[in-house]
């Protein structure tokens, strides 16, 4: 038996690695590496080969492929027509009927070349329930965490870089306001 | 034994998810001690619901990998029924009223 199906899993981990690291921190300080990392293990997922797969992973890469073919085109075509929507009376009619015509290809090969009423619901609906319990868990354990006692230790100060770069933010914000 | 199978694929999925989320987005000031505990406590309990509901000859990495990509296909399968509710709030988005 050979190791291939490694790459199969840890091309999802990295995907979930990077989304995670993507989504982290405040917005002008988020990982640069996150989605690069997202795409790399979607990449690896992709192109990985059957062979080592044991049957149920087989079936999900398949599914995972045949996803990808109608979820790319609607992931595109959704951010197309959120950018074309009217926002604030200003209407982008253009962009709105490409994004609107990505969209409809997407449904197009998603009803042609893909199965949706092909699956086990139940199948579905327990999987949910399962992410639903791991979720109240999780919210537990928060709850938990949020309960302990602060520790006593001092929050060191600003580094010298730290204090330049809030300074520059205030400045900046100030510089805009006119002030 | 499929139902079991599923539940605890969708119970260590879950549980890994959030074990690799608090790695890749952890901060100095994340408590993560219970987060971790929790998930580790959920992840054993699936693998044993793992190997109950598999084949005796499997092996534990063979029945967690079995009734992991199990789940991911169930989820996988849920993602057109998301996407239709996507499409309707894409909808709502363009043809609002100004």
């Amino acid at each position: 038996m050979t190791e291939w199906w490694l790459q199969w899993w840890i091309g999802l981990f990295l995907m979930v690695s990077g989304f995670s690291m993507g989504r982290m921190g405040p917005a002008f300080n988020r990982a640069k590496i996150g989605y690069p990392l997202a795409l790399f293990g979607l990449g690896l997922v992709f192109f990985s080969s059957d062979e080592g797969l044991i049957q149920n992973e087989q079936i999900a890469s398949e599914t995972m492929r045949q996803t990808l073919y109608w979820a790319v085109p609607g992931l595109i075509g959704c951010f197309i027509v959120a950018r074309g929507s009217p926002i604030y009376n200003v209407t982008r009619p253009p962009t709105l009927a490409i994004g609107w015509a990505v969209l409809l290809l997407s449904w197009y090969i998603l009803l042609t070349h893909y199965d949706p009423f092909g699956h086990d619901l139940i199948s579905s609906i327990i999987t949910i329930a399962g992410l639903i319990i791991v979720f109240i868990v999780h919210m537990f354990a928060i709850r938990l965490v949020e309960t302990l006692p602060r520790s006593d230790e001092t929050i060191p100060p600003l580094s010298e870089t730290e204090k330049t770069y809030v300074a520059s933010v205030l400045n900046r914000h100030l510089e805009n306001k006119g002030d | 034994m499929e139902f079991l199978l599923t539940l605890s694929g969708s119970l260590m999925l879950g549980s890994l998810l959030v074990l690799i989320n608090i790695k890749a987005a952890y901060h100095p000031y994340h408590k993560t001690t219970p987060l971790v505990a929790s998930s580790l406590l959920i992840l054993g309990f699936g693998l044993y619901l793992s190997m109950i509901a598999s084949s005796e000859s499997d092996t534990a990495l063979t029945a967690m990998r079995q009734a992991t990509s199990l789940a991911v296909n169930a989820l996988l399968a849920t993602l057109p029924a998301f996407f239709a509710l996507v499409t309707l709030m894409m909808l709502r988005i363009s043809f609002r009223p100004q």
